[in-house]
Protein backbone atom coordinates (compact mmCIF):
# COMPACT_ATOMS: atom_id res chain seq x y z
CA UNK A 1 0.00 0.00 0.00
CA UNK A 2 1.54 3.59 -1.35
CA UNK A 3 2.27 6.49 1.29
CA UNK A 4 -1.06 8.59 -0.02
CA UNK A 5 -3.16 4.88 -0.17
CA UNK A 6 -2.32 4.58 3.59
CA UNK A 7 -2.79 8.16 3.91
CA UNK A 8 -6.61 7.30 2.93
CA UNK A 9 -7.26 4.77 4.63
CA UNK A 10 -6.29 6.73 7.84
CA UNK A 11 -8.32 9.32 7.15
CA UNK A 12 -11.09 7.42 6.78
CA UNK A 13 -10.87 5.44 9.47
CA UNK A 14 -10.31 8.76 12.14
CA UNK A 15 -13.85 9.53 10.49
CA UNK A 16 -15.80 6.86 11.10
CA UNK A 17 -14.60 6.60 14.53
CA UNK A 18 -15.28 9.36 15.36
CA UNK A 19 -18.58 10.40 16.67
CA UNK A 20 -19.67 14.30 16.92
CA UNK A 21 -20.57 14.98 20.07
CA UNK A 22 -24.56 16.37 20.41
CA UNK A 23 -24.74 18.16 23.15
CA UNK A 24 -28.24 18.77 25.17
CA UNK A 25 -29.85 16.07 23.66
CA UNK A 26 -32.83 16.27 26.02
CA UNK A 27 -33.18 19.89 25.08
CA UNK A 28 -32.77 19.14 21.41
CA UNK A 29 -35.81 16.47 22.26
CA UNK A 30 -37.82 18.70 24.04
CA UNK A 31 -37.37 21.36 20.97
CA UNK A 32 -38.98 19.03 18.33
CA UNK A 33 -41.29 17.77 20.66
CA UNK A 34 -42.43 21.50 21.16
CA UNK A 35 -42.05 21.96 17.47
CA UNK A 36 -44.61 18.71 17.19
CA UNK A 37 -47.34 19.85 19.11
CA UNK A 38 -46.93 23.50 17.58
CA UNK A 39 -47.90 21.98 14.38
CA UNK A 40 -51.99 22.55 13.15
CA UNK A 41 -53.67 18.95 14.20
CA UNK A 42 -53.30 16.61 11.25
CA UNK A 43 -57.08 15.89 11.60
CA UNK A 44 -59.44 18.05 9.70
CA UNK A 45 -63.09 18.40 10.68
CA UNK A 46 -65.31 15.30 9.40
CA UNK A 47 -67.67 18.14 8.40
CA UNK A 48 -65.54 19.85 6.06
CA UNK A 49 -63.85 16.22 5.18
CA UNK A 50 -67.71 15.25 4.03
CA UNK A 51 -68.46 18.54 2.58
CA UNK A 52 -64.81 18.69 0.08
CA UNK A 53 -66.01 15.06 -0.58
CA UNK A 54 -69.57 15.91 -1.53
CA UNK A 55 -68.41 18.69 -3.65
CA UNK A 56 -65.60 16.59 -5.22
CA UNK A 57 -68.06 14.24 -6.27
CA UNK A 58 -70.47 16.55 -7.44
CA UNK A 59 -67.53 18.28 -9.74
CA UNK A 60 -66.83 14.80 -10.96
CA UNK A 61 -70.41 14.42 -12.19
CA UNK A 62 -70.84 17.70 -13.78
CA UNK A 63 -67.80 17.20 -15.66
CA UNK A 64 -69.20 13.74 -17.09
CA UNK A 65 -72.10 15.25 -18.07
CA UNK A 66 -70.53 18.06 -19.61
CA UNK A 67 -68.76 15.86 -21.51
CA UNK A 68 -71.03 13.16 -22.60
CA UNK A 69 -73.29 16.45 -23.70
CA UNK A 70 -70.12 17.53 -25.96
CA UNK A 71 -68.97 13.69 -27.07
CA UNK A 72 -72.70 12.42 -27.25
CA UNK A 73 -74.94 14.97 -28.22
CA UNK A 74 -73.37 17.13 -30.53
CA UNK A 75 -75.55 19.76 -32.50
CA UNK A 76 -77.45 18.33 -34.69
CA UNK A 77 -76.78 18.79 -38.15
CA UNK A 78 -80.23 17.86 -39.33
CA UNK A 79 -82.17 20.64 -38.13
CA UNK A 80 -80.60 23.42 -39.51
CA UNK A 81 -81.45 26.78 -39.13
CA UNK A 82 -84.69 27.41 -39.84
CA UNK A 83 -86.79 30.60 -41.33
CA UNK A 84 -88.00 32.74 -38.11
CA UNK A 85 -91.53 31.97 -38.60
CA UNK A 86 -90.56 28.07 -38.08
CA UNK A 87 -88.77 29.58 -35.20
CA UNK A 88 -91.31 31.15 -33.93
CA UNK A 89 -93.94 28.10 -34.24
CA UNK A 90 -91.47 26.49 -31.94
CA UNK A 91 -90.99 28.79 -29.61
CA UNK A 92 -94.59 29.18 -29.16
CA UNK A 93 -94.92 32.80 -29.62
CA UNK A 94 -95.92 32.86 -33.41
CA UNK A 95 -98.18 35.05 -34.82
CA UNK A 96 -98.68 32.73 -37.47
CA UNK A 97 -99.91 34.39 -40.19
CA UNK A 98 -97.45 35.21 -42.44
CA UNK A 99 -96.89 38.97 -43.49
CA UNK A 100 -98.31 38.93 -47.14
CA UNK A 101 -101.79 37.51 -45.61
CA UNK A 102 -104.70 38.95 -47.18
CA UNK A 103 -106.51 40.55 -44.40
CA UNK A 104 -109.72 40.08 -46.23
CA UNK A 105 -109.55 35.80 -46.20
CA UNK A 106 -112.55 34.59 -44.54
CA UNK A 107 -111.98 33.03 -41.45
CA UNK A 108 -112.24 29.57 -43.19
CA UNK A 109 -109.27 29.82 -45.32
CA UNK A 110 -107.56 31.48 -42.03
CA UNK A 111 -108.22 27.96 -40.02
CA UNK A 112 -107.41 25.69 -43.06
CA UNK A 113 -103.89 27.44 -43.13
CA UNK A 114 -103.20 27.90 -39.39
CA UNK A 115 -104.31 23.99 -39.11
CA UNK A 116 -102.06 23.12 -41.77
CA UNK A 117 -99.40 25.15 -40.03
CA UNK A 118 -100.54 22.60 -36.94
CA UNK A 119 -100.49 19.53 -38.64
CA UNK A 120 -96.74 20.37 -39.84
CA UNK A 121 -95.71 21.82 -36.75
CA UNK A 122 -96.80 17.67 -35.38
CA UNK A 123 -95.19 16.16 -38.10
CA UNK A 124 -91.78 17.82 -37.04
CA UNK A 125 -92.58 17.45 -33.33
CA UNK A 126 -92.84 13.36 -34.08
CA UNK A 127 -89.67 13.11 -36.41
CA UNK A 128 -87.66 14.94 -33.41
CA UNK A 129 -89.11 12.37 -30.86
CA UNK A 130 -88.44 9.29 -32.98
CA UNK A 131 -84.88 10.94 -33.90
CA UNK A 132 -84.38 11.86 -30.22
CA UNK A 133 -85.67 8.01 -28.75
CA UNK A 134 -82.96 5.82 -31.66
CA UNK A 135 -80.44 8.67 -30.47
CA UNK A 136 -80.95 6.92 -26.75
CA UNK A 137 -81.36 3.16 -27.73
CA UNK A 138 -78.14 3.59 -29.20
CA UNK A 139 -76.21 5.23 -26.35
CA UNK A 140 -77.88 2.62 -23.99
CA UNK A 141 -76.57 -0.37 -26.16
CA UNK A 142 -73.42 1.46 -26.19
CA UNK A 143 -73.29 1.39 -21.88
CA UNK A 144 -74.93 -1.95 -21.85
CA UNK B 1 -30.89 -0.10 21.84
CA UNK B 2 -34.30 -1.04 20.66
CA UNK B 3 -34.74 -4.05 18.66
CA UNK B 4 -37.19 -4.09 15.42
CA UNK B 5 -40.04 -4.87 17.33
CA UNK B 6 -40.47 -2.67 20.17
CA UNK B 7 -39.62 0.01 17.46
CA UNK B 8 -42.42 -0.79 15.53
CA UNK B 9 -44.57 -0.74 18.67
CA UNK B 10 -43.79 2.63 19.30
CA UNK B 11 -44.12 3.48 15.93
CA UNK B 12 -48.09 1.92 16.20
CA UNK B 13 -48.33 4.15 19.45
CA UNK B 14 -46.96 7.57 17.75
CA UNK B 15 -49.86 6.24 14.80
CA UNK B 16 -52.28 7.01 17.77
CA UNK B 17 -50.78 10.36 18.37
CA UNK B 18 -48.56 9.36 21.32
CA UNK B 19 -45.59 11.96 21.95
CA UNK B 20 -44.35 9.93 24.66
CA UNK B 21 -43.41 7.33 22.21
CA UNK B 22 -42.23 9.61 19.71
CA UNK B 23 -40.00 10.84 22.68
CA UNK B 24 -38.52 7.46 22.75
CA UNK B 25 -37.72 7.13 19.29
CA UNK B 26 -36.41 10.58 18.99
CA UNK B 27 -34.21 9.42 21.87
CA UNK B 28 -33.03 6.49 19.34
CA UNK B 29 -32.59 7.56 16.75
CA UNK B 30 -31.51 11.58 17.64
CA UNK B 31 -27.53 10.46 17.57
CA UNK B 32 -27.54 8.78 14.10
CA UNK B 33 -29.73 11.88 12.40
CA UNK B 34 -27.04 14.13 13.85
CA UNK B 35 -23.99 12.14 13.27
CA UNK B 36 -24.72 11.80 9.54
CA UNK B 37 -26.12 15.83 9.57
CA UNK B 38 -22.76 16.93 11.25
CA UNK B 39 -20.69 14.48 8.77
CA UNK B 40 -22.94 16.06 5.70
CA UNK B 41 -23.06 19.85 7.10
CA UNK B 42 -19.48 19.92 8.82
CA UNK B 43 -22.06 22.46 11.57
CA UNK B 44 -23.04 21.65 15.03
CA UNK B 45 -25.88 24.19 14.79
CA UNK B 46 -27.04 23.55 11.29
CA UNK B 47 -26.87 19.71 12.25
CA UNK B 48 -29.16 20.23 15.37
CA UNK B 49 -31.71 22.28 12.87
CA UNK B 50 -31.65 18.98 10.95
CA UNK B 51 -32.05 16.45 13.45
CA UNK B 52 -35.58 18.85 14.06
CA UNK B 53 -36.52 19.23 10.97
CA UNK B 54 -36.06 15.60 10.33
CA UNK B 55 -38.05 14.22 13.35
CA UNK B 56 -40.74 16.93 12.38
CA UNK B 57 -41.01 15.06 9.19
CA UNK B 58 -40.76 11.98 10.30
CA UNK B 59 -43.92 12.55 12.90
CA UNK B 60 -45.81 14.09 10.33
CA UNK B 61 -44.98 11.03 7.44
CA UNK B 62 -45.22 8.13 10.08
CA UNK B 63 -48.63 7.03 8.36
CA UNK B 64 -46.43 6.25 4.87
CA UNK B 65 -43.71 4.44 6.39
CA UNK B 66 -43.25 1.30 4.78
CA UNK B 67 -42.22 -1.57 7.51
CA UNK B 68 -40.67 -3.40 4.60
CA UNK B 69 -38.22 -1.22 5.29
CA UNK B 70 -35.95 -1.15 8.81
CA UNK B 71 -36.90 1.97 10.47
CA UNK B 72 -33.25 3.34 10.49
CA UNK B 73 -33.12 2.62 6.53
CA UNK B 74 -36.33 5.37 6.37
CA UNK B 75 -35.04 7.97 8.73
CA UNK B 76 -31.65 7.61 7.06
CA UNK B 77 -33.74 8.51 3.63
CA UNK B 78 -35.50 11.63 5.35
CA UNK B 79 -32.50 13.01 7.21
CA UNK B 80 -30.84 12.49 3.94
CA UNK B 81 -33.07 14.34 2.19
CA UNK B 82 -33.43 17.19 4.29
CA UNK B 83 -29.47 17.39 4.79
CA UNK B 84 -28.92 17.35 0.68
CA UNK B 85 -31.40 20.22 0.45
CA UNK B 86 -29.94 21.86 3.22
CA UNK B 87 -26.33 21.46 0.88
CA UNK B 88 -27.38 22.53 -2.43
CA UNK B 89 -28.91 26.05 -0.63
CA UNK B 90 -25.64 26.20 0.95
CA UNK B 91 -24.04 25.76 -2.21
CA UNK B 92 -26.40 28.40 -3.86
CA UNK B 93 -26.23 30.81 -1.52
CA UNK B 94 -23.62 33.59 -2.12
CA UNK B 95 -22.26 33.54 1.35
CA UNK B 96 -22.60 29.79 2.09
CA UNK B 97 -19.60 27.86 1.12
CA UNK B 98 -19.01 24.69 3.54
CA UNK B 99 -15.56 26.18 4.23
CA UNK B 100 -17.71 29.38 5.17
CA UNK B 101 -19.45 27.43 7.43
CA UNK B 102 -16.43 25.60 9.30
CA UNK B 103 -14.46 28.85 9.45
CA UNK B 104 -17.07 30.72 10.83
CA UNK B 105 -17.91 28.40 13.48
CA UNK B 106 -14.01 27.44 14.49
CA UNK B 107 -14.86 29.69 18.09
CA UNK B 108 -15.61 27.51 21.19
CA UNK B 109 -18.97 27.12 22.68
CA UNK B 110 -19.02 28.52 26.40
CA UNK B 111 -16.26 27.16 28.65
CA UNK B 112 -18.37 23.99 29.60
CA UNK B 113 -17.63 20.40 27.55
CA UNK B 114 -13.98 22.12 26.41
CA UNK B 115 -13.02 18.62 25.39
CA UNK B 116 -16.61 17.81 23.43
CA UNK B 117 -16.29 20.68 21.48
CA UNK B 118 -12.95 20.25 20.54
CA UNK B 119 -13.85 16.69 19.36
CA UNK B 120 -16.45 18.40 17.43
CA UNK B 121 -13.97 20.73 15.60
CA UNK B 122 -11.60 18.41 14.76
CA UNK B 123 -14.20 16.36 13.27
CA UNK B 124 -15.29 19.15 11.06
CA UNK B 125 -11.57 20.16 9.94
CA UNK B 126 -10.96 16.20 9.22
CA UNK B 127 -13.78 15.86 6.96
CA UNK B 128 -13.78 19.20 5.47
CA UNK B 129 -9.81 18.95 4.51
CA UNK B 130 -10.49 16.79 1.33
CA UNK B 131 -14.22 17.06 0.68
CA UNK B 132 -15.07 20.15 0.96
CA UNK B 133 -15.00 20.66 -2.97
CA UNK B 134 -17.47 17.51 -3.10
CA UNK B 135 -20.95 17.65 -4.87
CA UNK B 136 -23.80 17.59 -2.53
CA UNK B 137 -24.46 14.23 -4.34
CA UNK B 138 -20.93 13.13 -3.76
CA UNK B 139 -21.26 13.98 -0.44
CA UNK B 140 -24.18 12.06 0.46
CA UNK B 141 -23.07 8.91 -1.34
CA UNK B 142 -19.50 8.57 -0.19
CA UNK B 143 -20.48 9.24 3.23
CA UNK B 144 -23.63 6.68 3.51
CA UNK B 145 -21.70 3.90 1.58
CA UNK B 146 -18.07 4.57 3.10
CA UNK B 147 -18.58 6.42 6.57
CA UNK B 148 -21.86 5.39 7.60
CA UNK B 149 -21.14 1.82 6.14
CA UNK B 150 -24.46 0.72 4.35
CA UNK B 151 -24.99 -1.14 1.93
CA UNK B 152 -25.60 -0.41 -1.92
CA UNK B 153 -29.38 -1.44 -1.86
CA UNK B 154 -29.82 0.57 1.09
CA UNK B 155 -27.85 3.30 -0.38
CA UNK B 156 -30.19 2.69 -3.19
CA UNK B 157 -33.31 3.25 -1.08
CA UNK B 158 -32.17 6.03 0.49
CA UNK B 159 -31.19 8.49 -2.28
CA UNK B 160 -33.67 7.09 -5.08
CA UNK B 161 -30.51 6.59 -6.84
CA UNK B 162 -29.57 3.59 -9.03
CA UNK B 163 -26.51 1.06 -8.08
CA UNK B 164 -24.72 2.82 -11.11
CA UNK B 165 -25.41 6.57 -10.47
CA UNK B 166 -24.59 5.54 -7.07
CA UNK B 167 -21.01 3.99 -8.07
CA UNK B 168 -20.38 6.39 -10.50
CA UNK B 169 -20.85 9.37 -7.66
CA UNK B 170 -18.50 7.31 -5.24
CA UNK B 171 -16.21 6.96 -7.73
CA UNK B 172 -15.75 10.36 -8.29
CA UNK B 173 -16.05 11.16 -4.95
CA UNK B 174 -13.11 9.07 -4.09
CA UNK B 175 -11.29 10.32 -7.10
CA UNK B 176 -11.83 13.89 -5.64
CA UNK B 177 -10.80 12.78 -2.13
CA UNK B 178 -7.25 11.13 -3.32
CA UNK B 179 -6.12 13.98 -5.61
CA UNK B 180 -6.38 16.29 -2.65
CA UNK B 181 -4.23 13.72 -0.49
CA UNK B 182 -1.50 13.90 -3.34
CA UNK B 183 -1.80 17.81 -3.42
CA UNK B 184 -1.33 17.65 0.39
CA UNK B 185 1.53 14.47 0.63
CA UNK B 186 3.26 16.69 -2.69
CA UNK B 187 3.47 20.29 -0.79
CA UNK B 188 5.00 18.48 2.67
Amino acid sequence: MTKKEDTYEQWLEKIKTTEPFLDNPEELTNDILNRIDALPSGNPSRILLLVSRISGIAAAFLLCFLISETVLFPQDKQFTEQPSTANAVWQGKASFLPDDWNTESSFLEKSRYLSEQWKEYKKELSKRKTFFLSKKNSVENIIH
Amino acid sequence: MMNEREIQILIDKCKKQDTAAFAALVAEYRQLVFRLAFRLLCDEEEARDMVQETFVKVWLSLDKYNREYRFSTWIYTIAGNVCYDRLRSLQHSPSGSMQGISLANISLSSGEDMEQSLINKELKELILRFTHELTPKQKLVFMLREIEGLEVSEVEAITGMSAEKIKSNLYLARKQIRIKINLMEDNL
